[in-house]
């Protein structure tokens, strides 16, 4: 078959297929059948094909040319079009269903929906589908087509090819699409189908993950089949994962990520290709081969840290071109009315002008010549142009891209492109990697001498080599990648040695002959050589080690602004780095802030820009159009006609007026129907003048604009983007006290602004880099901050408890990234991998509530009441060589510790001084063979439990349980990882990683479930006159926090709880003191939602746990039921509790039972698992103390006694459906219980202390 | 002050006439948003911008408009023809993803009269002066004319706008039509005559083809072609 006979051919095959699939009766006139498909090169770039269908009729269009290697070209951009998977109902058997290229795919897609949907006899039938095929040849995006009568089906066209990554931009050309967005878990998964035709682990990170795949290196699409011929090569990988080495020797999850991040490497200038490879084909020159050194160092290396030394640093600077685009308004010239376009001439700036410089704002001046410019603007010779970018850069050429003429005749947009050189130097806080997944931040780059040497004996002498990079053992032991060991040891070899060789995947080591060529070295029998740091000489693991660069620079994440650019539409700042706009504060920022008691905060934050009322006006405006009349917190049913006219009574008119222009913009639905907005608006402007009419499909667009996460009331109501906020990574200063954080000097410079008493010259250099002005103005800044005790907010998204939002002092330094003292990660939940955090000046809050908000103020967590600090890793390893025990007592004595010191600060930071000390003086590494064979530190790693735990030491050098006899040391085969597919190496990577991704979201809205539950709730200091005392078993006594009132009573004891509490503002005395701070809770506190988050914390630690729970995966939705209306086992079968059964313990307030209910269950059954093993109930993988189950016991008795009964929950996807609590106006709207409500009669007012809180005056 | 009365009032009355044919035609004015304001603002930004950096350190700081809310290049501006470069001349074609009904017509007039004036380039001419396609549409939507445009072969866009004469066509414009026209349909011959001879000759060998309205312009348009064909360029320079 020619290629034209091959495209005709699967284009009718397309047809069959989709006949076959839209179940419908369809004659055959109604599918398009194709006589003849001619091609015809027209020019370099394009053909010209020509469609006949059978009836005669025929159309031409051009198509883009396909090169050789897969890629298409369109003008001067590179595109390429991934395979996809052509079926109704999501597989991933690529076996079943055919696979297309997405180009041809949208092609046939577009002829059926013509043929089928359009009016054949139309006399622009054939113009219009010529013009949509030929739209596709340059559409870049997805094309969504209509199939069926309910079908649509979304295929990807075109994609930017990578220019600057090869890697990438092979695995671009061979990328395989599932097209499906919403799929069952194990669509996610490897199929049996798969080996051979896709690499089982390439994939990406994102909610995509499992949909997006890559063919195996030597996998051919066969155009014929319509099918992926599987490889024949016995090792069949994608060309990233191939790059790995020893995959055999490293954890699937992490050989996916090493995987993934080559593929955003760039090419440093220092760069060669790597000592150990796994290609004879390929050349691959992107990072450097470094010394690395595996040692601890000052806990530089906490949590991915990374040191580097400064010579190292300087290989791996990047010189990179960029384009930036900019917009400019040429204004016409007065007196001359031609509307002639601008010739090319008149706008082009002339070559060779010395354009930009580094200017202070890092934006650069552009001086153009061009006379006409000059005439237009008068007096002025200059056009500013905003340089985006953040580093140094030199203009290389530039272009006009595009002349709009403006709507109003005045003159010309005109977008000038540019490319720019930039040179970008490592710093602090960029982010680095293995090719094994070992990826982290710059820590500290320190001078060649103060780096750890290595002793090598060379040509009978012996050398003392500088380090190049020191990385943590520890960073090992939990991620199981042990093939980065295997690699320094090898690349040692290599470099001094005679070891040579090419390691392809799955190839042996010989690992006996490794070890011998070490020993010449000067290592010792467990391949670790002497080395020194400072006058300390030890054994470690050192040699080289392939190192790459992220395209994550720091500078270009660095983002600060103290006056954000406003949106003109909700009054709010914009969204995004590049328009200047400010972090948002969402619906769960705003709830950690209530954990906090922090409402004074809050308050701020919702004020920071028009004071929310704008916004507040729309709201009530499309409620009023609606028919209701609220001022948020009450809420009545009128017409209206009524409800406008009392609106435009109360406010005025002017303020009201563009809101109908923004209300006609942001839906696309009224955008369509402007005249019914201009409908509404006059009605509106002349109080009653005329008819208002408002259509059906009009109240369901208005509803539309309300609901749902992008509504108004949730995107722009109750969350808000605000001015002074910034965002940066973190990097580990392990020095640094708990209550203090180090921000660049750039914060200073926006924040504190004309306060910093130093010249305006020193500023400008400082931002363009010059080290020593940026110290200088640190300095300065950081005397103004401790003169005004200074206090920034931190924020680590997704908040998703108390300590995620916490106040820090704020000093200053010269880096570009967040100083983040390291005992904090834990409450952040953060490493030093790449993490960002936002950072927000609080201007308006009151010191006392800053000063609370401290991490010494909270030193223990919400939820648990354990340590909130991270005791890991580094500090383990020093206190357990101080003789303090494992890292299990280690923690109990620091929380012992930390209850009873006056001064949480001053402790930790003499522990962390001792503890980085004792580090230092009791030196730990890691060599392959130690892991491999439980020999020497190994042990005492395991001994001290300072990482890992023992399912992963068992993995590293016994064996991998239920997948392999062998263990990650000895080294698993093709077959364990890969080849039996189910139950491989492969899959369980697969797995952990969709858990991870896909189960955050479900078990985010399961926290926010409960929160508009129990939101309601607050602490009161009235004293309680109900009879509040409940009896528990006595097995409970561990889990009450500290202050509760109750007596030991045999074996059960009596407790005074907030269960059969009568009222929702909570007597203190019930409540015991808080967890977090382990003092009385004071009047007002928000306990509700506290208790709510901590308890929806937990579900999402919980969800992020892998659970190899059989077909059915987790469900989060399961949990949720379990909690609103438990699960029961009858007969080995898990059933609700029946209704009658339920409503008792509801109306008895019996807690005592709800708790047997609720922890009488394993997770493992609620997921209807096949394997029964599981011990673990729910109540132990959500350990929080008691008082938070107390509380939300309290709201579903509550909830019951308004409702008169109680709620019904939809068996389906367990889903409370009758609204439950006090008909609050929030909960109705935000949770669309039921959407028909807003038409409803029967809605109430709102009462929560939210909705007092968001509308409220 | 008496004549200021009549004068307001005037401009009052156009106001109403306005604001009437608005809520009248709302229907297919849809976008038609007045956008006088908004480009005030983005003028006078700019010189807010030049004033920031003269005397202040926070230029960040101004308020602007976004990028996304200035008409711009694929948003309010689409591509709905392409021009290409082919093996032998220029080609125009559609590239609207499902044309409507309303656009279909403008865009398919649109479409051939560019390449009635496309077949009349030749190869040592280049497109990347748009005032070179000046084309004369008889029905165009005035609506469609500025929101859709054309793609150049070295990618830039240009408004429909652009190559369409505003109101009733120029003499020139014409003019220039007719000879692109007429040249497209007889390009071996006009280069042969062109090669041939003096440009008297070729003039009225063409005029017994074209009616010539205005002798001058008529020349004005002629004379670059024909100085070109016989490599009069290099002697000009």
């Amino acid at each position: 078959m020619n290629f034209q006979e091959r495209v005709l051919f699967s284009l009718n095959k397309v047809f069959d297929h989709l006949k076959h699939s839209v179940e419908e009766d369809l004659t055959s006139d109604e599918l398009p059948h194709l006589v003849s498909v001619s091609l015809e090169d027209i020019s370099n770039s394009h053909k010209m094909g020509t469609l006949k269908f059978k009836n005669g009729i025929g159309t031409s269009f051009f198509m883009p040319s396909r090169r050789e290697d897969g890629s298409y070209v369109v003008g001067e951009r590179e595109f390429f079009t991934p395979l996809v998977l052509l079926g109704r109902k999501p597989t991933n058997d690529l076996g079943k269903v055919p696979i297309l290229p997405g180009y041809y795919l949208a092609l046939a897609l577009a002829i059926w929906e013509f043929w089928r949907f359009e009016d054949l006899k139309d006399a622009n039938w054939a113009f219009k589908l010529s013009s949509t095929l030929n739209a596709l040849g340059s559409h870049i995006g997805v094309y969504k087509a209509r199939i069926g009568k309910d079908w649509y089906f979304t295929t990807p066209v075109f994609f930017d090819l990578d220019k600057k990554n090869q890697i990438n931009r092979v695995s671009q050309l061979n990328s395989l699409w599932l097209p499906w967005k919403r799929v069952p878990d194990h669509i996610r998964w490897p199929h049996a189908s798969h080996l051979g035709r896709v690499d089982l682990l390439e994939t990406t990170e994102t909610e995509k993950i499992g949909l997006r795949l890559f063919l195996a290196e030597g996998a051919k699409y066969d155009p014929e089949t319509l099918s992926i011929i599987p490889s024949t090569s016995a090792v069949p990988l994608s060309f990233s994962t191939s790059l790995v080495p020893f995959i055999q020797h490293s954890d699937s999850a992490r050989v996916l990520m090493g995987a993934k991040n080559m593929k955003q490497a760039v090419k440093v200038v220092g760069a060669e290709p790597p000592f150990v490879f796994t290609d004879d084909v390929h050349t691959f020159e992107y990072g450097v081969n470094a010394l690395v050194v595996y040692s601890l160092m000052h806990a530089l290396g906490f949590e991915d840290g990374i040191v580097v030394s400064e010579s190292f640093a300087r290989k791996m600077e990047v010189v990179e071109e960029r384009r930036y685009t900019n917009t400019i308004f040429i204004p016409k010239p007065e007196g001359k009315v031609s509307v002639g376009p601008v010739s090319k001439e008149e706008i082009v700036f002339k070559k060779g002008d010395t354009c930009w410089s580094v200017g202070f704002t890092r934006f650069k001046n552009l001086v153009h010549e061009s006379p006409i410019l000059r005439k237009l603007h008068g007096k002025k010779e200059e056009v500013l142009l905003r340089y985006p970018g953040f580093y140094p850069a030199h203009v290389i050429s530039r272009r006009i891209k595009g002349v709009v003429e403006a709507p109003n005749k005045k003159g010309f947009f005109v977008s000038i492109e540019y490319v720019t050189r930039e040179e970008k130097k490592l710093a602090v806080g960029d982010k680095l990697t293995g090719r094994h997944g070992n990826k982290g931040v710059v820590s500290k780059i320190v001078p060649d001498e103060e780096m750890p040497h290595v002793k090598i004996a060379v040509n009978g002498g012996v050398k003392w080599i500088p380090a190049d990079v020191v990385i943590s053992p520890l960073s090992v032991v939990s991620r199981m990648n042990l093939g980065q060991l295997l690699e320094t040891h090898v690349g040692m070899a290599v470099k001094y040695g005679q070891f040579k060789g090419l390691w392809k995947p799955f190839e042996r080591v010989d690992i006996e002959g490794l070890k011998a060529e070490l020993i010449k070295l000067g290592a010792d029998e467990l391949g670790r050589f002497v080395v020194r740091i400072g006058d300390n000489a030890f054994r470690a693991t050192a040699g080289y080690q392939y190192i790459l660069r992220l395209d994550h620079c720091v500078g270009d994440k660095l983002h600060v602004v103290d006056r954000a650019r406003v949106s003109p539409t909700t009054g709010q700042p914009v969204k995004g780095r590049a328009n200047f706009g400010g972090q948002r504060i969402g619906e769960m920022e705003f709830w950690t802030l209530f954990d906090h008691g922090a409402t004074d905060v809050a308050k701020s934050f919702l004020k920071c820009n028009d004071g929310g009322e704008r916004s507040l006006l729309l709201f009530k405006l499309v409620m009023a159009l609606l028919g209701w009349e609220t001022d948020g917190i009450t809420l009545k049913k009128t017409s209206s006609e009524e409800a406008l006219k009392k609106l435009r009574k109360a406010t005025n008119y002017q303020d009201a007026d563009p809101l109908f222009d923004l209300l006609a913009e942001s839906n696309t639905h009224l955008k369509r129907w402007r005249a019914r907005v201009e409908n509404w608006r006059k009605f509106f402007k002349e109080n009653g003048g005329c008819t208002l009419k408002i259509s059906k499909s009009s109240r369901e667009a208005l509803k539309r604009f309300l609901r749902g996460k992008r509504g108004w009331i949730r995107h722009v109501l109750l969350a808000r983007r605000i001015h002074r906020s910034g965002r940066a990574v973190i990097v580990p200063v392990p020095t640094l006290d708990v209550d203090t954080v180090l921000l660049p000097v750039e914060f200073a410079v926006k924040w504190l602004g004309k306060n910093l008493l130093v010249e305006r010259a020193t500023i400008t250099s400082a931002l363009k880099g010059d080290e020593e002005a940026r110290t200088q103005l640190a300095e300065c800044a950081n005397s103004y901050a401790k003169e005004r005790n200074m206090f920034v907010l931190v924020n680590r998204q997704p908040s998703l408890h108390k300590h995620s939002i916490q106040s820090f002092k704020a000093r200053f330094w010269k880096e570009m990234a967040v100083g983040f003292p390291i005992l904090v990660c834990k409450g952040f939940n953060a490493d030093f991998d790449g993490d960002t955090v936002a950072i927000y000046m609080p201007l308006l809050a009151s010191q006392e509530t800053l000063e609370s908000m401290l991490p010494s103020k909270n030193p223990f967590i919400h939820g648990s009441g354990e340590v909130a600090f991270s005791i890991d890793q580094d500090l383990v390893w020093a206190l357990y060589n101080l003789g303090w025990g494992d890292k299990k007592r280690i923690g109990s004595k620091i929380k012992q510790k930390l209850q009873h010191c006056g001064n949480v600060g001053e402790y930790l930071r003499k522990l962390g001084a001792d503890a980085i000390e004792a580090a230092m003086k009791h030196p730990l590494s890691l060599s392959f063979f130690e892991a491999a064979t439980n020999a020497g530190y190994m042990k005492e790693i395991e001994k001290s439990r300072c990482r890992g735990n023992p399912t992963q030491y068992k993995q590293l050098y016994e064996k991998i349980e239920g997948i392999s006899e062998a263990s990650f040391g000895k080294g698993v085969t093709f077959k364990d990882y890969f080849a039996k597919v189910e139950g491989s190496l492969a899959e369980r990577g697969r797995r952990t990683l969709t858990d991870k991704k896909i189960h955050v979201g479900q078990a985010g809205y399961f926290t926010r479930r409960l929160v508009h539950f129990m939101q309601r709730y607050t602490a009161s200091d009235k004293p309680c006159k109900g009879d509040c005392w409940i009896k528990l078993p006595r097995n409970w006594e561990k889990k009450l926090n500290n202050g509760r009132t109750y007596q030991l009573d045999g074996d059960s004891i009596l407790l005074f709880s907030p269960v059969k509490c009568p009222h929702v503002e909570i007597c203190i005395k019930a409540l015991g003191h808080s967890p977090s701070t382990g003092k009385p809770f004071s009047s007002g506190d928000y306990v509700g939602i506290s208790s709510a988050h901590s308890i929806g914390e937990r579900g999402t630690q919980l969800s992020m746990q892998t659970f190899h729970t059989g077909e059915a995966g987790f469900n989060m939705q399961r949990v949720a039921s379990h909690f609103f209306w438990p699960f029961v086992k009858e007969h080995g079968e898990l059933k609700q509790l029946s209704s009658n059964e339920w409503e008792t313990i509801l109306k008895e307030r019996n807690f005592a039972k709800y708790l047997e209910l609720l922890s009488g269950v394993s997770v493992e059954e609620l997921m209807n698992s096949k394997k029964k093993s599981g011990r673990n109930t729910v109540t132990n993988h959500i350990d929080v103390l008691l008082i938070h189950f107390e509380l939300f016991f309290k709201a579903l008795c509550d909830a019951y006694e308004a409702l008169k009964g109680p709620f019904k929950i939809n068996s389906k996807d367990g889903r409370t459906v009758k609204i439950p609590f006090g008909r609050d106006l929030l909960d109705v709207l935000i949770f669309e219980w039921d959407k028909k409500i807003l038409d409803s009669e029967s809605l109430g007012g709102a009462q929560g202390p939210l909705a007092r809180f968001y509308f409220g005056r | 002050m008496p004549d200021r009365k009549p004068l307001q009032s005037r401009e009052t009355k156009r106001e109403r006439t306005q604001i009437r044919r608005t809520t009248e035609y709302v229907d297919t004015l849809e976008e038609a948003l007045p956008p006088d304001e908004e480009n005030e603002e983005e003028e006078l930004d700019m010189e807010d911008d030049i004033q920031e950096e003269e005397t202040s350190l926070t230029l960040l700081d101004v308020e602007e408009t976004l990028p996304c809310e200035r008409p711009y290049i694929g948003g309010t501006l689409k591509t709905a023809i392409k021009i290409i470069k082919t093996n032998n001349g220029y080609l125009a074609f559609p590239t609207l993803l499902r044309p409507s009904e309303k656009v279909t017509p403008t865009l398919r007039s649109m479409c051939e009269a560019l390449n009635e004036v496309l077949s009349g380039y030749f190869p040592f001419e280049s497109l990347e002066n748009p005032e070179e396609l000046g084309v004369i549409v008889e029905k165009i939507n005035r609506r469609f004319s500025l929101e859709l445009g054309v793609e150049m072969p070295n990618g830039i866009i240009y408004p429909f706008s652009l190559f369409i004469p505003k109101g009733r066509p120029r003499t020139t414009w014409i003019q220039k039509h007719e000879l692109r026209k007429w040249i497209g349909k007889n390009k071996e011959r006009f280069v042969r005559v062109c090669k041939d001879n003096p440009f008297d000759k070729v003039m009225r060998t063409i005029a017994n083809y074209i009616i010539i309205q205005d002798t001058a312009s008529f020349n004005g348009l002629l004379h670059p072609i024909w100085r070109r064909l016989n490599n009069g360029e290099e002697k000009e320079q």
